[in-house]
Parts: C-alpha cells; structure tokens; sequence
C-alpha cells in the first residue's frame, strides 16, 4: 500500500458497522479532492464486502454548502450503482435549514439526524432489529 | 460476436446476462435485439444483468447499455444489475450518470431474490 493510499484511509476511516452496514465519519472540510478520496474508500470498501447500506455521518463536518451536497448526492449515486444505499446521518437543524435556505435538494437521499437512528434504519431495511435481553 | 445463448444463462427460468469485457457501443444494439427475441422465445421473467467483467466504461457505452436495460424492461421482465466494480462506479457518478433507471444489488444472489420477489408481485397484480 502506498503512501498516498494510506493517508486517504487514515483520514477516512471507514467500519464494518455490521454485516452488510458500513459506517464512514466525515470530520473537517470536504472539498473536491477529499469528496474523491471519500467516494474511492467507500467504493472499494462496498466491492470488498459487498454492503447493502453505508452510513455517511457528516456531523463533523465544518461547512455543509452546495458544493459538499454536490460531492454528497455523487457519492450516493456511486453507490447505488453498487448496489448499495448511502444513508446521510449527522444533519444538524443548522446544516437542515442552510440547505433549505440554499435551495439544495438532495432528492432521494436518505438522511436523519442522528447515526443511532440511521442504523437503525440500515437494520429494518434488512429486517432486523435489536432486542433488550430480559435476563439484563 | 458472441451468440446469445452464451452470453446467458438460466437458472430456476429467471435470466444471467453477463456482458463480455469487449463490449463496444456499436455491437450493443444488436446484442439488445436478441436479447429481447430470446427473452420473448424462453417466457423469461426476470434478468440480471452482470457487469462484473466491464473494467472501464464511457460516455457512449454506458448510455448503450441503459438503452438495452430499458429495452429488455420495456416487454415487462423484471431487471436489475450487479457487478459494477468500484473505478466504474466513480467514473459514472463523474460524469454525472443518473442511475434512477437501473436497480443494482451487490450479489447475484441478492439479484435472483430481487427479480422473483418482483415476478411474484407483479403475478399477483394481474
């Protein structure tokens, strides 16, 4: 693995959540080149394992502007077309009402405020869900 | 070219197209118009289109392979498509692809519980 290689997957770390959910952490700026590098990581990590759904939690984000939702509904699109369906997590009331206030549409993505409720969404998706043990 | 009945094969009755990794926008027209002959001849009620051997795509040949998917749709066979690698993933959403027509899944597995789940339904419907 080379340098460059490993720099983009340190600064994408990106998780097996569980079977078939992936969850990547988006923290900083994003612009064109770190739009890419996310959108190659999560690629490749759908090719390698083959998951349905991948969590994309942009809370960390500095600034959520028309050209990160640009980045964000081309990177959805990728994976679709791999089968595999990006849930954008971390959408803050401020992020919520910048993106109304820009008229961005992020069309069908799927979004939520928080990543609990995101992967909760991953889980009904494919017919899961956590159940509180009686005996704790 | 390749003759069709090479290009695909049935399992349980339900259609895997596989596209060579030759494949030019040129030639895929008429490999579209067999298709849909074969699929009208063996009553096939779902394809998945396996994409896993394209390394690279262009402008051109994508557009010509959403044709054949929307053609092969148009006689009312369930479709979906799986194996599209990550490099071609990335060079579509670049160039702006809009994969609202196709339905993709990650195996071909998740492909054949897709398409007769969608034969099913579409039985009950009628």
């Amino acid at each position: 693995m080379d340098l460059e290689q490993l720099e983009k997957q340190e600064n994408n770390p990106i998780n097996v959540l569980w079977d078939d959910v992936l969850m990547l952490p988006v923290i900083g700026m994003v612009d064109s080149k770190r739009a890419q590098d996310i959108m190659d990581i999560m690629l490749e990590e759908i090719e390698r394992t083959s998951s349905q759904f991948v969590i994309m939690d942009v809370r960390g984000v500095v600034v959520v502007d028309s050209a990160v939702a640009n980045h964000i509904v081309k990177i959805t699109k990728a994976t679709s077309l791999m089968g595999c369906t990006t849930i954008i997590s971390g959408i803050t009331p401020l992020v919520a009402q910048s993106l109304v206030h820009l008229g961005i549409d992020l069309g069908d993505i799927v979004t939520t405020a928080r990543v609990s409720d995101a992967f909760s969404l991953a889980l009904k998706k494919l017919g899961l869900s956590i159940v509180k043990n009686e005996q704790s | 070219m390749y003759p069709i009945h090479e290009m695909i094969k049935l399992v349980d009755g339900y259609g895997i197209f596989s596209i060579p990794a030759d494949v030019d926008d040129a030639t895929l027209p008429e490999i579209s118009s067999e298709l849909c002959a074969f699929i009208v001849q063996h009553n096939v009620p779902g394809l998945t289109f396996d994409l896993s051997n394209l390394h690279s795509v262009d402008r051109a040949l994508w557009s010509a392979l959403i044709r054949m998917i929307l053609a092969t749709g148009s006689l009312g066979v369930a479709v979906n498509t799986t194996g599209i690698c990550a490099g071609i993933a990335s060079t579509l959403a670049l160039l702006g692809s809009d994969p609202t027509n196709i339905q993709a899944f990650g195996t071909l597995d998740r492909c054949m519980t897709d398409l007769k789940n969608r034969s099913k339904n579409h039985r009950a419907s009628l």
